[in-house]
């Protein structure tokens, strides 16, 4: 029973990591967005030149 | 499998797979663009300005990157890539290790595809990783035992015979 409740703490833990990484990557892409819609608001100061 | 110094009960395995879509209003080749250069993946890809962090990109196949984050509770989480392919404006193949201070949480292969759709991009980041030994922080090692033990009760309770 010990090993068993052990165990499971850890998959719990490990299942909280899963959700952590997935909610770290989607604020990630979303910000990822932000930063070419900015881009895509200011003019290119290559191009304008 | 391992003989080290922590116990059987300590070493664990987790595997998890997941898929992230987002369409964005720019070409592949901009989007792409985002990844492959180094001050403007800055921009998006840390946790932000206002932390003290150390940033490192050499996007090429073969090349490392590296990022670190101090927490407030001051543990240092790192991720540490390597590319592995990379296919301009289509697809960008990478492992990565994180680690809080010198501890390993996990190692990853994670695959990122760009994809035309019209004017705009359909990016899907696939990521799979093993979580390595339910590692965590003590307070959260002690939620999760408590959360465990709250579900051990509620299943005796309901498992009491008639």
């Amino acid at each position: 029973v010990r090993t068993c409740s052990i165990e499971l703490a850890a998959l719990r833990t490990a299942e909280a990591w899963v959700a952590e990484r997935r909610t770290a990557w989607e604020r990630r892409l979303d910000r990822l967005g932000d930063f070419l819609a900015e881009q895509t608001n200011k003019p290119d100061q290559e191009s304008t030149q | 499998v391992s003989t080290t110094e922590k116990s059987t009960s300590e070493r664990s395995t987790v595997h998890s797979t997941f898929v992230i879509e987002r369409t964005y209003a720019a070409i592949p080749e901009r989007v792409f663009a985002a990844w492959s250069d180094q001050a403007a993946k800055a921009q998006w890809f840390g946790p932000g300005e206002k932390h003290a962090e150390s940033y490192s990109l050499d996007f090429r196949e073969g090349g490392r990157e590296h990022l670190s984050v101090p927490t407030p509770d001051g543990a240092v989480y790192s991720f540490d890539a390597v590319y592995a392919d990379i296919v301009p404006a289509q697809r960008i193949v990478h492992t990565y290790d994180m680690h809080r201070d010198d501890a390993r949480i996990s190692v990853s292969v994670a695959t990122i595809e760009f994809e035309a759709v019209g004017d705009t991009t359909r990016l899907t980041l696939t990521e799979q990783g093993v979580f390595l030994d339910g590692l965590d922080t003590p307070a959260e090692r002690e939620h999760g035992t408590n959360a465990m033990l709250d579900a051990l009760g509620t299943h005796l309770q309901g498992s009491v015979p008639d």
